[in-house]
């Protein structure tokens, strides 16, 4: 490149390459002749009008010419393309930007051929210009270029990068919906709020304070010239008094500013707006300042002004060294002046390792492999490069251009010479042009610049179509100035014509206005304009540009407006807020909060606020704040924070890391909470839950004692104590019930009685429990346990909570077994006794009975004796009469023994204390008719018996029975008597009705059948009563006691006997005993 | 046999004796004959006979003298049975037996009886009883 310049040749025939910078030279080096362009020199004159616009534009600009497309573009373009340039030059058009020409491509080529042009706003593209893919944005106007025989020559574009406009709007927008606080601090340019006449800092974003180059703590709360001392007295307050008392807004491209920074004093340059803030009322509170630092753009500016004179100077100064290198030998001969560029003294010998070692090791490599190179036989021997050394004295670095040539001997190079020559300076100038370009670029990208050349003398405006387009027009041809200056709004026309005015004397045109569009829609222009001078210095010409603002205008608006939303915002929350920077500071505090410590919100920034923090509190807050910002972590800290009345208050505070659109770290935001009342009355749940589990622990540790104390009674209980839920489910029984259940309290709980003991459900305390459940205290005295043949009396308690609810039952069983088998031991002797009584009372009954019939009948035979002895004596001479009466007194005497024997008998009967032995009563029967043996004989009775059974009885009685049945059966007979005995078995149940009958028990029935004399059924309930006789005296003796004797024994022997007779025919004795 | 009284001179007396026990039989007719009286005695042994004769409607007692102590036929039953007899309502029944419980004394008068007799330990005694009874 260095070479192209030198080597730079400017012919007439080009000399429409004007004032292109890099892109001049290297149009004018490039070799068109290998295009369908043809050499430069014989391009047509469209062709070369454009290029020079091209060149000429400050904008990005690019003509594609030709079929082919063919690319020309210029620094502005190229500054744009990354990498990518400088290859693009004169590439042709798919072939070039295929990532381009596949998003626009068609609208270009149709431009080309239909001379249509076009218009392509904020176009996204995916472009790789820094060696990776990055979504851009570009706007793009496209002309058609006519050539001389009016068709389409090529299409010219003039392109404006949009990517940041685009990207900003769309960080606008996010922000809109987001929050409000971000997009102030995130803003891309500078932004302060200045509060007041004291101008107080209020707020200021980081980017402000980097431009101040204080902390937020130096400046915020603070009037700005207190803060900001060395901006002081640089006409700064008057502008600002201007703007807040007129509320016109002040606005200043480049201005410059000392201020003390990094230590020392520094001048800055920055564009500056200052903006009022009015109220509602239309007072001017504040002032919103707006900077945008430009110091780096405006040093560079100065520093190539800089540059460019000491370049002059470098070249004048230039020394040129030589050298003299020998390849074969090593020898190496530097002249002085080539020693001065690296500072060796004079006696410093010089060979290729010294050299070496002062190449910059960076570039070392590269150095010697050119040397290398250029040694090649196989190559031309040229030399030519650029690199850095460290000079010998300060160490200091310098960029060298060495140029040099090889001289080969039968292909071995001999002798290497050549020139050496320090471009440090120029190299540098090159560097800061670049960068320079660069910034301008940058500057100018984010406008959509319309263009303008009027020519003041001749009063002819040329313009670009932007312009026309910035203005509203469509059409873009035919337009005279006043075209323009009609739309401008007429409130705006006398800062135009003043700004004009200013410009004939400065040469330099600044001013915004709005221009009205005939749609009526409004649009910030902003004129830029530079007055070229006549050689008699008045003005001839101004160039100047057009730049729509509306968009950074709507921005600024958009920031104020979301300042302030969000200021009413933050200062209507019912909560406190802060936001923190990036340098822990806190830089905001609500209304809220300010009301909460009544402090000015001056004295609470940076750290002022922490003063009201309780100092038992101070060190918790800080160190959990600074470990969540390092971790970039929320946090939540309850600490007392000072209020309006001095006293400390409990606060929840809580904090959020926030962060711009683009992910970067902003600081914090918090939100803090009076939460006095909810913690007092938590420490006041605490100690009462405190309290409440001591006094609980207390209760326990008693319940403890009176249960284990209860627990002791229920153990040492010798009644059955068992406790059961609502379902009848063990709850808990004690060791007497264990014992007696043969369950421990562990087996059964939580079982149901009824699985326990199955048989419960239908015993009588099943429905006890039940009735207990319903409330009922039962108590059943008599309660007997058929599992354990025991007695009890049991109670069943049912057990309520404080709502009466019965949760159990308390069954409390006391074990009476004893008392109740003495009970029915008792009662059994005394229905023993009572049964004995009425024995005797019957005896006795009987006795009485007994006694007077006894009286009676003996009286009989005793009175007739003594009435008979009475008539003995009256017939005493008569010795048969008184025979007569003799007999009849021995007959009476006789009677009354046999009366007395058989009262003897009957009485005997009554004896119970017989007792019973088993008796045959074959042997019985045997007895008896051996007895009446001589009876039997006399009367010629015929006596048959079965086989009789072996009963339990008493042998004397039975044979008593036997012998008055029998007895009877032969006495009270006509005929010769025949008696049959009978006896069989009967089942229980076959019996014949009977009110002594023994149910349970099994009878004998002996039947004693005789063919007697019988007598009347009637009379059958007379015959077993004592001293009844049926049968007169003369004709059947018997004493009226023998049946009524037999009633006796049978009964004794608890069967019952009954008769059966008709008289003449015979009579049947049924006789039923019980086997025993 | 000589009257001993007026009110027997015009007539014989008919007395009817209902008793079981033969030597009682005899004892009473020697007490009878000891009265001196024309007095005709007849005799039943049980309650059943001698109804059966006072029902044949040919005979009618002056005096009936019931034993309490027959078979088939106790003393009492014998009374009301006599009693229910229209024709012999005004004759007088008495009883007659060996011993008199203050009760069963009692209850012959509820059943129509007119005295009672304790069977005597004497025939003389026995004359002056009937005597008595007779006069009546």
């Amino acid at each position: 490149m260095d070479q192209q310049e030198d080597t730079a040749v400017t012919g007439p025939g080009i000399r429409f390459l004007c004032g292109g910078g890099e892109m001049e030279k290297l149009i004018r080096a490039y070799d068109w002749s290998h295009t369908s362009l043809g050499a430069i020199e014989a391009w047509p004159q469209s062709l070369r009008t454009a290029v020079n616009i091209c060149l000429s534009s400050p904008f990005a600009c690019l003509v594609l010419w030709g079929p082919d497309m063919v690319r020309i573009y210029n620094n502005a373009y190229a500054a744009m393309l990354g990498n990518k340039h400088p290859a693009l030059l004169g590439s042709k058009g798919k072939e070039g930007f295929p990532e381009v020409w596949n998003r626009v491509g068609h609208i270009l080529e149709a431009a080309f051929v239909k001379g249509e042009s076009g218009n392509l706003v904020n176009q996204p593209f995916m472009i790789n210009r820094f060696g990776r893919d990055e979504e851009c944005y570009f706007s793009i106007s496209i002309s058609p270029v006519f050539n001389e025989e009016g068709q389409s020559g090529g299409v010219m574009l003039s392109i404006r990068e949009t990517t940041d406009l685009v990207l900003s709007d769309k960080r606008l927008r996010t922000l809109r919906d987001k929050q409000l606080a971000n997009l102030f601090i995130q803003a891309p340019v500078a932004i302060a709020i200045l509060r007041g006449p004291q101008y107080i800092v209020e707020t200021a974003n980081v980017r402000m304070l980097e431009v101040w180059g204080k902390t937020a703590e130096q400046m915020l709360n603070k009037p700005l010239f207190e803060g900001l001392k060395d901006a002081a007295g640089q006409g700064f307050e008057a502008l600002l008094d201007n703007v807040f008392k007129t509320g016109q807004r002040f606005v200043a491209e480049e201005i410059p500013v000392v201020l003390h920074r990094n230590g020392k004093d520094e001048t800055v340059y920055v564009k500056l707006v200052y903006e009022a803030l009015k109220e509602e009322d239309g007072t001017v509170s504040a002032v919103m300042a707006l900077a945008d630092e430009i110091t780096g753009l405006v040093a560079n500016r100065k520093k190539v002004e800089e540059s460019e004179a000491r370049l002059r100077m470098a070249i004048e100064s230039t020394k040129l060294g030589t050298w003299d290198y020998s390849p074969q030998t090593g020898e190496l001969n530097w002249s002085d002046e080539c020693r001065a560029i690296y500072a060796f003294p004079p006696e410093k010998e010089i060979s290729f390792e010294v050299f070496t070692e002062h190449i910059y090791p960076e570039d070392r490599e590269y150095a010697l492999a050119e040397i290398r190179k250029s040694l090649d036989p196989g190559g031309k021997g040229n030399y030519d490069i650029t690199y850095r050394i460290i000079r010998f004295d300060d160490q200091s670095v310098r960029w060298i251009r060495a140029t040099g040539k090889v001289y080969f001997n039968q292909e071995k190079p001999e002798r290497f010479i050549g020139t050496v020559v320090d471009i440090t300076e120029s190299r540098m100038l090159e560097q800061a042009l670049r960068e320079n370009e660069q910034r301008t670029r940058l500057a100018i990208d984010a406008a959509q610049m319309g263009t303008f050349d009027w020519n003041i003398k001749a009063s002819t405006f040329i313009y670009s179509d932007r312009l026309a387009h910035i203005f509203g027009y469509t059409e873009t041809a035919g337009l005279v100035q006043a075209s323009f200056s009609d739309r401008i709004h007429p409130d705006d026309r006398r800062t135009r014509e003043l700004a004009h005015q200013r410009s004939m004397q400065s040469g330099v045109l600044f001013y915004e206005a709005r221009v009205v569009w005939p749609d009526e829609s409004m649009h910030w222009v902003r004129f830029n304009g530079k007055i070229v001078y006549d050689e008699d210095g008045s003005p001839f010409k101004m160039y100047g540009t057009v730049l729509d603002i509306t968009e950074q205008k709507t921005m600024i608006h958009e920031l104020e407006e979301s300042e302030r939303r969000f200021k009413t915002l933050a200062d209507t929350a019912p909560v406190m807020i802060w936001t923190s920077g990036t340098d822990r500071m806190h830089d905001f505090f609500n209304k809220g909060w300010l009301d909460f410590t009544g402090r000015k919100v001056e004295e609470e920034f940076g750290e002022g606020w922490t003063k009201g923090i309780h100092p038992d509190d101070l060190g918790r807050r800080m160190e959990i704040y600074n470990s969540a910002f390092d971790a970039r972590r929320k946090f939540s800290i309850e600490f007392r924070l000072r209020n309006s009345e001095g006293s400390y208050r409990w606060v929840l505070d809580e904090g959020t890391p926030r962060y711009d659109s683009s992910g970067a770290f902003m600081g914090y935001i918090g939100s803090a909470l009076d939460i006095q009342e909810r913690k007092m009355a938590r420490e006041e749940l605490e100690r009462k839950v405190l309290e409440r589990t001591s006094e609980l622990n207390k209760s326990n540790s008693e319940l403890r004692q009176q249960k284990e104390f209860v627990d002791t009674i229920l153990q040492s209980s010798v009644d059955v104590i068992v406790v059961l839920d609502s379902e009848l489910r063990y709850v808990t029984l004690n060791r007497t019930a264990s014992e007696l259940y043969h369950v421990t309290a562990e087996e059964v709980k939580g079982r149901l009685i009824v699985d326990v003991f199955p048989g419960a459900r239908t015993s009588g305390m099943y429905h006890d429990l039940q009735k207990a459940l319903e409330g009922t205290t039962v108590h059943n005295p008599k309660y007997r346990s058929t599992v354990l043949a025991k007695h009890f009396e049991n109670f069943y308690i049912p057990l309520k909570d404080r709502n009466d609810k019965v949760y159990g039952v308390l069954l409390i069983s006391h074990d009476n077994t004893a008392i109740v088998d003495a009970a029915e031991q008792l009662e059994s002797t005394n229905r023993m006794l009572e049964e004995k009584n009425l024995a005797l009372e019957r005896s006795n009954r009987e006795l009485e009975s007994f006694s007077y019939v006894a009286s009676h009948d003996l009286q009989e035979p005793l009175r007739k004796i003594r009435t008979f002895s009475e008539l003995v004596q009256r017939h005493m001479n008569n010795e048969q009469e008184a025979k007569k009466y003799f007999k009849k007194i021995d007959s009476s005497a006789q009677r009354m023994s046999e009366l007395i024997r058989a009262v003897l008998n009957y009485s005997r009967l009554s004896k119970t204390d017989e007792h019973f032995e088993e008796t045959d009563l074959n042997k019985i029967l045997s007895h008896v008719k051996s007895d009446f043996e001589l009876l039997i004989a006399e009367k010629g009775a015929v006596i048959k018996a079965s086989k009789l059974p072996v009963i339990k009885g008493v042998p004397l009685q039975l044979n008593q029975l036997f012998s008055n049945l029998i007895g009877n059966s032969i006495k009270f007979s006509e005929k010769k008597p025949r008696i049959t005995i009978t006896s069989r078995m009967i089942e229980p149940g076959e019996m014949p009705k009977h009110p002594d009958i023994l149910p349970e028990a099994a009878y004998v029935e002996l039947i004693f059948k005789d063919n007697g004399i019988g007598f009347e059924q009637q009379y059958a309930g007379q015959v077993f009563t004592i001293f009844k006789r049926l049968h007169g005296n003369q004709a059947y003796s018997g004493t009226g006691i023998g049946l009524a004797l037999c009633k006796k024994i049978v009964e004794n022997h608890k069967g019952f006997i009954e008769v059966q007779s008709e008289p003449g025919k015979g009579t049947e004795f049924f006789i039923y005993l019980p086997l025993l | 046999m000589k009257n001993t009284g007026d009110l027997m001179a015009s007539k014989t007396l008919n007395c009817f004796l209902i008793d079981d026990d033969p030597d009682d039989q005899e004892i009473f007719c020697m007490a009878l004959e000891d009265m001196g009286e024309d007095i005709n005695c007849r005799y039943a042994s049980d309650g059943v006979e001698a109804l059966k004769v006072l029902n044949g409607n040919t005979y009618t007692p002056d005096y009936i003298f019931i034993d309490m102590n027959m078979p088939r036929m106790n003393g009492n039953e014998c009374l009301q049975q006599i009693r229910t007899i229209i024709r012999l309502k005004d004759v007088p029944v008495y009883m007659y037996s060996t011993s008199a419980d203050p009760e069963a004394v009692a209850a012959t008068k509820e059943l129509g009886a007119s005295g009672f007799i304790v069977k005597p330990t004497s025939v003389a005694e026995l004359t002056k009883t009937l005597h008595f009874c007779l006069r009546k």
